[in-house]
């Protein structure tokens, strides 16, 4: 490849793939609900678990319900990221705007 | 052995993983409408975001198999693939080498070099960056079947394939947008699916120092005590534990790795993107703990049962089967299963990045609409499952995960760090040392590791001290060629390089008002904890 042929590339290179800073999607919220909902559903579905069975047993029964307190940390986590995404400052930003 | 007890509730939990992952594709699909929005996210994400996504991409089948298995093989000096071998690149990365990144507006690596260098070099490093993703894509495809196999008893080549399906199903529908979610997603499944194991097998062995008696070997419990010799368990010095992992394997590694810094260049302002690897970098500590432990605990409940490599492997599952009732099983397995998933998607989508930018637009077709090239990308990711499928029997030859992907990190990383050290701080270089250099240091990498198999055999020449050595040697040949070729050819001019080469780019700050968010306060924050955690762990 020639010198001259390199240096007209780079100056296309540079124009063709240069591009705007935003295309307008916000996928931020979207990704908070995502996440909340999952794991608030397999918190709901282990605490349920839990409760009506007392658990198989494993070998390394560690003597208190698994299913029951690890679905409750769950459960908590989905409610703390949930309410993250809620609160957070760019949601509040984007309602004001729309206001 | 540990024999599992899954039930319909797993197999419900897991189907509904499965259900998420498809249907966000599927809704992301209608708003992925440029090839900009396909491949970075329209670059409108919070650093939160990006940086969680930024280790979730780095959190593969290596991370929770491969480090699991390092623990169980060598002790807690597994965790200098953390604490040394990622903290201070993630840094570096974050305060010097993201500004340029995002400045230029490359979409890949590749096309940097080609801007820096020529078009030569980065021919050669998009073909070797494609090959790279391919067999890494395969050692999880590889991961996800062992688990598979040893839990669900489903056979090998069912669970590749079904893998496969899931995998092309999503990145085909939704791109890297729904990579991104899903590199959120799976990074809370699996801290919520380790913080459990660690935390009971601790209770059950009795705490840190019930694990060291459990253990018996105190040698495991030291991260740099025994390092003066080579009597210790990677059976390494210091030097190539600092410089071989620490400087070359680790910067390579982070700052090369396409697949890792296209999550920072999805965030939404260049502060955002800085920020990217620094708020990445504090759950990456935690790692060190969460990855390394589930190995030891391992080790300590089935003992001597851990004899061969392929046991090793599995210490992860093993030691869920062995402490979840049915229910959080399914939970735990979930959470393997969204790693490896997750780390495929990447691989493939970073491969059908380079194809497609790199590799088809540069070479093959060069005028074609917008839409073409969408379309041709999603052919490429076809493509890549298939060729995956073949490497992930590949990966079933070496004896473990970890050293299979160190001898490809080794190959393929460190002498590409070397050119852009050289390209980002040298304006001297020119673009045929660039070339020369990265030709040398890989060719250097893969005839001694061939020549190392001949001589010595194949565990040998693929042990991880090997391949420290391996990448600091390959890392040197590459500086020493590139110097020496540019030193005789002809430099650029300096008009060329601006943007490019430190010293003639101004530097546009990333404006960022609150003083927590600032990147000295988050890197001079992580390296405190990272010294610390050394200290601690001596």
């Amino acid at each position: 490849m020639t010198e001259e042929h390199q240096t007209e590339e780079h100056h296309d290179y540079l124009e063709e793939e240069r591009v705007p800073e935003h295309s307008g999607t916000n996928h931020s919220m979207a990704i908070g609900f995502y996440i909340a909902a999952l794991i608030l559903i397999y918190g709901v579905t282990m605490v349920l678990v839990g409760m009506l069975s007392a658990g198989t047993a494993t070998e390394g029964d560690l003597g208190f319900n698994v299913n029951f307190w690890w679905g409750l940390v769950l459960v908590v986590s989905g409610c703390v990221i949930l309410g993250l995404t809620l609160a957070s400052p760019r949601r509040r930003a984007a309602r004001n705007q729309q206001q | 052995m540990v024999t599992p007890h899954e039930t319909w509730i797993d197999y419900f939990i897991i189907g509904v993983y499965f259900v998420f992952v498809l249907g966000i594709g599927a809704v992301l699909r209608n708003k992925m409408q440029t090839s900009e929005d396909y491949f970075l996210s329209g670059r409108s994400l919070p650093s939160w975001i990006t940086g969680l996504a930024f280790l979730g991409a780095n959190l593969g089948a290596l991370e929770i198999m491969g480090m699991g298995a390092g623990a169980a093989t060598y002790g807690i000096m597994q965790s200098h693939y953390y604490w040394i071998g990622a903290i201070p690149a993630m840094v570096f990365v974050a305060l010097f080498m993201i500004p340029f990144y995002y400045a230029s507006r490359v979409h890949s690596v590749p096309g940097f070099l080609r801007i820096r260098y020529n078009e030569a070099t980065r021919g050669f490093n998009s073909v070797l960056f494609a090959i790279f993703m391919i067999l890494l894509s395969g050692i999880n495809m590889f991961a996800m079947a062992l688990v598979f196999e040893l839990l669900l008893g489903w056979s090998l080549t069912a669970s590749i394939l079904l893998s496969a399906g899931i995998v092309l199903a999503y990145v085909t529908l939704g791109g890297l947008s729904s990579s991104i979610y899903n590199e959120v997603l799976q990074f809370f499944l699996i801290t919520l699916g380790l913080v459990p194991l660690v935390v009971f097998g601790l209770i059950d062995v009795g705490g840190l120092s019930g694990l060291k008696e459990s253990i018996g070997d105190p040698q495991f419990f030291h991260v740099w005590a025994n390092t003066g010799s080579t009597d210790n368990p990677f059976e390494v010095q210091w030097f190539y534990i600092v410089f071989g992992l620490g400087l070359v394997q680790s910067f390579g590694y982070w700052c090369t790795d396409f697949l890792v810094v296209q999550r920072a260049l999805a965030a939404e302002d260049l502060a955002a993107s800085q920020r990217t690897p620094l708020i990445a970098a504090f759950p990456k500590l935690l790692y060190g703990v969460l990855a390394i432990f589930p190995g030891l605990i391992a080790l300590s409940i089935l003992g001597p049962k851990i004899q061969t490599a392929a046991e090793a492997n599995n210490a992860v599952p093993y030691a869920m089967a062995y402490y979840f009732p049915t229910g959080m099983l399914g939970f735990g397995l979930t959470a393997l299963l969204a790693a490896f998933m997750s780390g495929m998607a990447g691989n493939i989508t970073a491969f059908n990045t380079v194809w497609t930018y790199d590799l088809y637009k540069a070479y093959i077709n060069r005028d074609a609409s917008d839409r073409h090239y969408l379309n041709v990308g999603r052919i490429a990711t076809v493509a890549g499952v298939l060729l995956s499928i073949a490497t992930a029997y590949l990966a079933l030859g070496f004896a473990t995960i970890m050293n299979y992907v160190q001898v490809l990190h080794g190959m393929f990383l460190a002498p590409l760090f070397g050119t852009f050290l050289l390209g980002m701080f040298w304006r001297r270089t020119t673009g045929w040392g660039g070339f020369t250099g990265l030709v040398a240091g890989t060719g250097y990498g893969l005839i001694t590791f061939i020549v190392a198999v001949k001589l010595q055999g194949f565990d040998v020449a693929s042990g991880l001290g090997a391949s420290m050595a391996r990448a600091f040697w390959a890392w040197i040949v590459t500086l020493a060629v590139t110097i020496a070729v540019s030193l005789v050819t002809q430099p650029k001019p300096d008009n060329e390089l601006r943007g490019l080469v430190w010293g003639l780019t101004e530097q546009k700050e990333g404006v960022e008002e609150t003083w927590y968010k600032k990147p000295w306060v988050l890197a001079v924050t992580v390296l405190a904890i990272t010294v610390a955690l050394n200290i601690y762990f001596w």
